[in-house]
Formats: structure tokens, C-alpha cells, sequence
């Protein structure tokens, strides 16, 4: 979004819900710590998150960490990622110090991430001939070819993130998505800005790199517009009876979800990997592990740490009711450790019973988004085991600043 | 030369800025104090030109909100007892941006900045002289081409937080550099043509009225100058029964001026402080606001209760005073050579008290640690103890040694004239 706000009017809007973060981080509000995503292990604030149930934090949102209330949240269509007006969802010029409205810091509109669940069920199925897992299976050989390439491509020593993860990604959503001659080089640049997509709405950026996001998210969705308008996206010219707008929605959510959340989730599934080599070895001598081995590995470290909705009704949830028009989050990462459906939630089992984990990588757009990150990432750790079996963390993996959904990668050093 | 001084809206941060100004204009310079609205008559009673700008700053209402956790962050014991180096990089992180989001930008209010900018460029001051939280002073100057320089009389700890975290970072990759502090003065820089640039943090130099031995170095260039008491707003006025010598040893007991007129919550219990002195054979002098003696149940006979009375005036007849850890109180005891015990709990209190009890010139209390006992123990042992008495001259003959203002107005032209002439030849 292209804000009206001055450089000063925004930065101040983001330092201060970051100082209150802080703040109410410091008088041991569980969810405020990891929103101000420090040093400190995210996980631990989980497990104090569970201790204390469905709980209000300090920040104004209604928390949990149980796998059981939070299946009950991301299914249920009452809980969306926006409020019931109309128009972006931003709360500038809102009295943080009578009323701290802590969600929403920017606007994620343009990039599409702030819709009605029932708008991503629809986009879903309009999708499903270009992102639907069958659409999908069908390029399984085209995806795998990019990955294959990619690791070619990286020297001895390479980063996972930078070399390897995100131009894998970019190829395979700029073919996905049929765009003109340098529309990847495009995506690419776009991408520096939209990395930050998931991370922005929840935890303040620093000013540069708040700017950053708005302005990529508004040239992506101008200008995939533009390629629609001119039939010029040949992937999404296809999609039968798409509304014009719905295919720019597609394509948006396509470079938004299947790039930076597709690398995230790749890093998060080889480090898991790499971590239990036990079961990387496994994946060396057996290909049809991978699927298995990406589904616990992200259980244990989702791309997406947590995820934000609003009440758009009063629900009751044992005996509490969470009112409505109030935020809720779940605490995903803790929730797929809950002792109560996780037996061992520590251990990687990847014989676990499917369908229990809560990771969604698409956030809310997830039922658009998932099948394209899935199974990019199976084809990444797939084509990582068999051409570079002998794959190490070459030093210690850096994390972004101020991510505290993503836990984004900065670097991954590896060999 | 024309010397533009400014301190947020608050009096005792107002206060010390005030002795160099008198200098400054009696050394025949042009001098403004600027500040928001409410602070005018503070500025003219001390007999200084005042410089409305902006509206009024919100502190007290962010205060009431969050100032529950932005003192309890900063409670750590490294923190406040200037340990800073242990402290890790995501504590120093966590308080650059409390204190820049919920603190700075507050007592800056941006109405506050863009007056003092536009009045600068106006009266196009060749220094800009500014108490070390006031950063608007920083940005005038830059905006309007003068030098700049901070005026501290508190110790420096704020700075040197904000350095260690700066140190720290400055072996990372770039994307991992985090500080708010910066992020803020940019975009506030940005706003009136200018960019950011680390003496607007720490001043290009410092004059500092801490003592040898509390003042902190930090590497920055630093003008050593003699804390002279200035004790306003209130009105210093010397009553009948000082104008006699105490019969018995005088003790003054204070918790300031800051603790009426802020919301910054008082922990100090005033019946147990009472209660302490009250069986002592000792004249106790007691300033107390009507607030303050609405919560006390019983006054012994041998306080005398007053509003108000100049600390210059009282501390020169007193034995021994127990204050609540304030700079300026610390400071005007100091500089009288008066044994102290002082209580404190927050900011940069423990660290001014420690610095004493290492001086021999007095003993700390910690606020959380205050009974009836503990304090008379520790009045006593200052008042009768006479290694106190002579460590509380030492300090005052170090701080009567320092230069006063009148001697570093020279010093002060001469860096005025070096920055000047370094900033037009850029």
C-alpha cells in the first residue's frame, strides 16, 4: 500500500506499537515477547502461553497454544484475517497510549494477505487448474528440474537461502505464472520488499524496510494487473471464468506465499533435517521420504510461528468468550508441540498420523498457496539429499531482524 | 555569539541548564531557552529569555500507561549500577526502543521539533546548547547550520547504553542493526532536509557538571564544569529561622521536586522515614508538598515542616541530608559538602548513590531496602562518623576546582568557532 503517511507519521506509528511491545514484553506478557522476536528462544514463551490457557495478553489479543483450540480457529470461518469494514486494514492515528490496537501495523492488502476466509476458499477453487495439487503434480518434473538446476548451479559452498532457495523459487512461480520475458528478473527485485509480507503486519520494521514492503506490494499488484489486463500472465489467462481480479489475486498470492514462504519452509526443513541425521540419511537412500520427513520437519519449525485472526462474531470457548471484533493468534509452533495430541512433541517422528500438524504456509490464503509450497519444498530437500548427501550447516544460521512470524532466514551457510 | 539552550519541559532537567546561561549572558552573548509552553515561567523566573515552542509534551499520560514496564525493564541491577558491558545485546536492545518510542519522542513531541527548527532558523544561533534527553536541540542545530553540544548535569548512562548497543552492532551484518534511536532521529532529521549522523546522540562535545569520579568519559570529547546550585523554579528565598545557627545538628530531609509535579510512582515510605529521625537528637528540616503530608500520620516534634526552601540556602547549615537520589539535590549537597544518604530505585540514581559511598561522601539506601532501622542506622553513621564529613569536603573541594561557567565560556566560544567553521566547509 502506498500510504498517505508522511515518513515521520509512520515511523512514529511503528516505534511506538514497537516500544509498547516491548513493554508489555518486559512484564512477561508470553505472546508480547515473541512479537518483539528477540534473541531469546520463541518456543519458551509458547510453553508459558500453554501454561496460562486461552489467555488476553497485554497486547489486546486473545492467545493459545492448545493444538485442540487452535484446530478449532484456523477451520472456522468466523475467524478472519480483517476486520468488517471496508478497505485496507491499518489503524494509523489510533492512540496507542489509550487504546493499543496492535494489529495490523501496515496494511497487507496489496499483497492479498487480509481477506475473508470464504474469498480464499473461492480463489481456491478457481485456482485449483494452476495451484491445485493435481495441477501441480502434473509439473512435478518441471518444479523438480528448477530445484535440480539450482543446486547445480551453487558452489561448494553456498547459501541455502540466497543461492539456491529463493532463485529456485522465483523460477518456478515466474513459469507457474507464464510471465513475459524478464518478469522473474522483476519478481526478483519486487521480492527484497516482499519478503517482510508476512512478518509486517504483526511486528513494526524498521521504517526503510516498512516503506519497502508497501511499495512492492502495490507494484506487484499493479503491475501483475497490467500483465492480466494484456493476457500477458499466460498461467493465469488459463484459469476458466476468473473474474480478471481474482487472477491478479492468484498471481499476487503466488509470488507473495510461493517465494519467500517456500524458501523459509525449505530452510526450516533441512535445518530440522540436518539437525537429526538419522533421518537425512534416510532421505539420501529413499526419494519417497521426503514428503513424510517436510511434513514433520515443518510441524516442528513452521514457516509461520503464528497466526492472527479477528473475531467477526462472539465465539465461546470454555467458559470464555472472545468477543467480538477482538484479535485471536495461535501460537503454532507451540501448538504442534502440545504434549496433549503430540505424544513425545519434541521428537521427529515422521511416522506421525497425518493431519495433525497446524503448520499453514500460506497464513489465512493458505487454501490458495499450500499445495504450491508443499511441494516445492519436498522437491528441494528431495534434490538437496540426492545431489549433496553429504549437505552441512556451514555456520550458524542468522535470522532477520524484527521476524517474529517468519523467524525469516538472513543467511544459511551451507556445505 | 548567539546561544540557543533548550531542556524539554520539566523542571528539574530545566535547572541544570540554567547557571551556564547566566554565564553565557554575562559574558555578553546573545542567550534564548526555548522549551514547550509549560515551561515559560519556570524560564523567566530564573531571569532568562524564554522561547515558547510547539504544544505541551504527553509525557505524564505515557507515563500512567506503560510506565509500569519501562521502569521494570530497567530495574536490572547492571543496568543501574552501570555494569552495561554484561548486559546482553537483547536487553540494550529492548531499552533503546522503550525508551525511543515510549520516552524521547515524547518529551520531543514533533510540534516541539518543528518550532524550535523554525525559530532556529530564524534567529540562526551559532551554538545550541541542549540537555542530554532534549535531541530537538541536535536537530535544530543541524537544520539551521549552528554547532551543538549537550549540557549534562546527570550523570551519562543513557549514552553510554545507547554506545554499547552501537558497539555491539557494529560487528554485524547490516540487516541485523537495530536501533530505533537512530531510526527515530532519521526520519525526524529527514523532515527538515537534514540526515543522521551520531553526534546528534552525544552532542559534538559535552559540557558536563558531574564531578571527577562520577562523571563518565565514553570516549566523548568532554568541557569538565562546576555544578553551581540552581535550585528554581520555586522562589529562593532565605526565611527567619535560617538566618540563625541550628541549636542542634540540622538534617534535611527531601524527595524532591520531580516526584509532585510527574507520575513517576514514589517508593519510598515517608512515616518510615519519619519515624527514623524522629527519635534522634537532631533538628530535622523536612520539605514537603501538601501531597506528600497527606499521606504521613504523624509528624515528630523535632521536624520542621516546610513547602518549600532553596536547598542553597538550607544545605550550608546542615550536618547531613536524606534525599530520594535526584540529581539536583544530589548535586547542591555535593557541592556544599554535605554527608548524604540517599535513597534511589530508578534510572540513574543507584549508580549517582554508589559513586558517593565509593567517595566516602555519604551512603546509599536502595528505596526497596528503607525501614525505620536500616535508615537511622545509616543517618547516624553519616552524621557521626567523621570520615563522611571530610570524603563530603573532598568532593566539594574537587567540584570547587572544576571551572565554573563563567571560566568555560571561553573554552566554549573557541569549540563553537571550530565547528562552526568545519560545518561551512563542508
Amino acid at each position: 500500500m502506498l500510504t498517505e503517511q508522511t515518513n515521520s507519521e509512520l515511523g512514529r506509528h511503528l516505534l511506538t506499537i514497537r516500544g509498547v511491545q516491548f513493554i508489555f514484553g518486559a512484564q512477561g506478557d508470553p505472546f508480547a515477547r515473541i512479537l518483539r522476536a528477540g534473541d531469546d528462544d520463541p518456543l519458551s514463551h509458547g510453553e508459558r502461553a500453554r501454561e496460562q490457557g486461552l489467555h488476553e495478553s497485554a497486547s489486546g489479543a486473545w492467545v493459545t497454544a492448545s493444538h485442540t483450540l487452535g484446530a478449532r480457529i484456523l477451520d472456522d470461518p468466523r475467524f478472519s484475517a480483517r476486520h468488517p469494514e471496508e478497505g485496507p486494514q491499518h489503524h494509523p492515528g489510533v492512540d496507542v497510549w489509550e487504546n493499543p490496537l496492535l494489529c495490523h501495523v501496515v496494511p497487507v492488502d496489496d499483497a492479498r494477505l487480509n481477506l475473508e476466509p470464504a474469498a480464499y476458499e473461492r480463489l481456491a477453487r478457481i485456482a485449483a487448474p494452476l495451484l491445485g495439487a493435481g495441477a501441480l503434480a502434473d509439473r512435478a518434473a518441471d518444479v523438480e528440474r528448477v530445484y535440480r538446476e539450482a543446486v547445480a548451479a551453487a558452489d561448494a559452498r553456498f547459501d541455502l537461502y540466497r543461492d539456491v532457495a529463493v532463485p529456485a523459487a522465483l523460477t518456478v512461480v515466474a513459469e507457474l505464472l507464464g510471465l513475459p520475458p524478464g518478469g522473474r528478473e522483476r519478481i526478483a527485485e519486487l521480492h527484497v520488499g516482499l519478503a517482510t509480507a508476512f512478518d509486517a503486519g504483526h511486528c513494526p520494521q524498521q521504517l526503510p524496510v516498512a516503506r519497502a514492503f508497501l511499495e512492492a506490494e502495490t507494484a506487484l499488484s499493479d503491475e501483475l494487473a497490467s500483465l492480466v489486463a494484456s493476457d500477458r500472465a499466460s498461467g493465469l489467462v488459463g484459469l476458466a471464468g476468473a473474474d480478471p481480479q481474482d487472477a491478479v489475486t492468484i498471481g499476487v498470492l503466488a509470488v507473495v506465499v510461493g517465494v519467500e514462504a517456500t524458501a523459509t519452509a525449505v530452510c526450516n526443513a533441512v535445518e530440522t533435517l540436518l539437525a537429526h541425521p538419522a533421518q537425512w540419511e534416510r532421505l539420501t537412500r529413499d526419494p519417497s521420504f521426503a514428503a513424510a520427513a517436510v511434513r514433520e520437519a515443518l510441524r516442528l519449525a513452521p514457516p509461520l510461528r503464528f497466526e492472527s485472526r479477528i473475531a467477526r462474531e462472539s465465539v465461546e470457548f470454555d467458559g470464555q468468550t472472545v468477543e467480538e471484533g477482538r484479535r485471536i493468534v495461535v501460537l503454532v509452533d507451540a501448538a504442534n508441540r502440545d504434549p496433549e495430541v503430540f505424544p513425545e512433541p519434541d521428537a521427529f517422528d515422521p511416522e506421525r498420523p497425518e493431519g495433525r500438524s497446524l503448520t499453514r504456509t500460506g497464513g489465512p490464503a493458505d487454501a490458495v498457496t499450500a499445495n504450491l509450497v508443499r511441494m516445492q519444498t519436498e522437491a528441494a530437500v528431495r534434490v538437496l539429499a540426492e545431489r549433496r548427501p553429504a549437505l552441512q550447516i556451514g555456520a550458524e544460521v542468522l535470522r532477520r531482524a524484527r521476524s517474529a512470524v517468519l523467524r525469516g532466514v538472513l543467511r544459511f551457510p551451507a556445505a | 555569539m548567539r546561544v540557543l539552550l533548550t531542556a524539554f519541559a520539566q523542571d528539574a532537567h530545566l535547572n541544570g541548564i540554567v547557571p551556564l546561561a547566566w554565564a553565557l549572558r554575562t559574558a555578553g552573548h546573545e542567550v534564548r531557552v526555548a522549551s514547550q509552553p509549560d515551561a515559560i515561567g519556570s524560564i523567566t523566573r530564573a531571569g532568562l529569555t524564554a522561547v515558547p515552542v510547539g504544544d505541551d509534551h504527553r509525557m505524564d499520560d505515557v507515563i500512567r500507561t506503560v510506565g509500569h514496564g519501562m521502569l521494570l525493564h530497567h530495574l536490572d541491577r547492571d543496568y543501574l549500577e552501570n555494569r552495561h558491558e554484561r548486559l546482553s545485546t537483547d536487553y540494550l536492545r529492548a531499552s533503546n526502543a522503550i525508551l525511543t518510542s515510549t520516552f524521547y519522542p515524547q518529551i520531543n513531541n514533533e510540534s516541539m521539533i518543528d518550532g524550535l527548527v523554525e525559530f532556529s532558523r530564524f534567529w540562526r544561533p551559532d551554538l545550541v546548547l541542549w540537555e542530554p534527553f532534549t535531541f530537538a536541540g541536535a536537530v535544530a542545530a543541524k537544520a539551521a547550520g549552528a554547532a551543538h553540544a549537550r549540557l549534562l548535569a546527570f550523570p551519562d548512562l543513557f549514552a553510554r547504553t545507547h554506545l554499547e548497543l552501537r558497539g555491539r552492532q557494529a560487528g554485524l551484518p547490516p540487516e541485523l542493526r537495530d536501533d530505533p534511536m537512530e531510526e527515530w532521529l532519521a526520519y525526524t532529521l529527514d523532515r527538515h532536509g537534514s540526515t543522521f549522523d551520531p553526534d546528534v546522540v552525544t552532542g559534538q562535545w559535552s559540557v558536563d557538571q558531574m564531578p571527577a569520579g562520577v562523571r563518565m568519559e565514553l570516549g566523548l570529547p568532554r568541557l569538565p564544569m562546576r555544578y553551581v546550585p540552581y535550585n528554581g523554579p520555586g522562589p529562593a528565598v532565605v526565611p527567619e529561622w535560617l538566618r540563625e545557627p541550628p541549636e542542634r545538628r540540622r538534617v534535611c530531609l527531601t524527595l524532591g521536586l520531580t516526584i509532585r509535579d510527574t507520575e513517576f510512582p514514589n517508593a519510598i515510605d515517608l512515616d518510615e522515614v519519619l519515624t527514623s529521625v524522629g527519635d534522634l537528637d537532631v533538628e530535622v528540616v523536612a520539605t514537603l508538598g501538601e501531597t506528600e503530608l497527606a499521606g504521613v500520620s504523624k509528624v515528630p516534634d523535632n521536624v520542621r515542616v516546610v513547602d518549600h526552601v532553596a536547598m542553597l540556602a538550607l544545605l550550608p547549615t546542615c550536618a547531613a541530608i536524606v534525599h530520594h537520589g535526584g540529581a539536583g539535590t544530589w548535586a547542591t549537597a555535593a557541592a556544599y559538602g554535605v554527608p548524604q544518604v540517599a535513597l534511589g530505585w530508578m534510572w540513574d540514581a543507584i549508580y549517582r548513590a554508589q559513586r558517593l559511598e565509593d567517595l566516602g561522601a555519604g551512603l546509599h539506601l536502595h528505596s526497596e531496602g528503607l525501614t525505620v532501622e536500616v535508615l537511622r542506622d545509616k543517618l547516624v553513621r553519616v552524621l557521626d562518623d567523621p570520615s563522611f564529613r571530610d570524603g563530603a569536603r573532598r568532593l566539594r573541594r574537587s567540584m570547587l576546582l572544576t571551572p565554573t561557567p563563567n571560566e568555560v565560556v571561553p573554552a566554549i566560544e573557541k569549540l563553537t568557532a571550530r565547528h562552526r567553521a568545519a560545518t561551512a566547509a563542508r
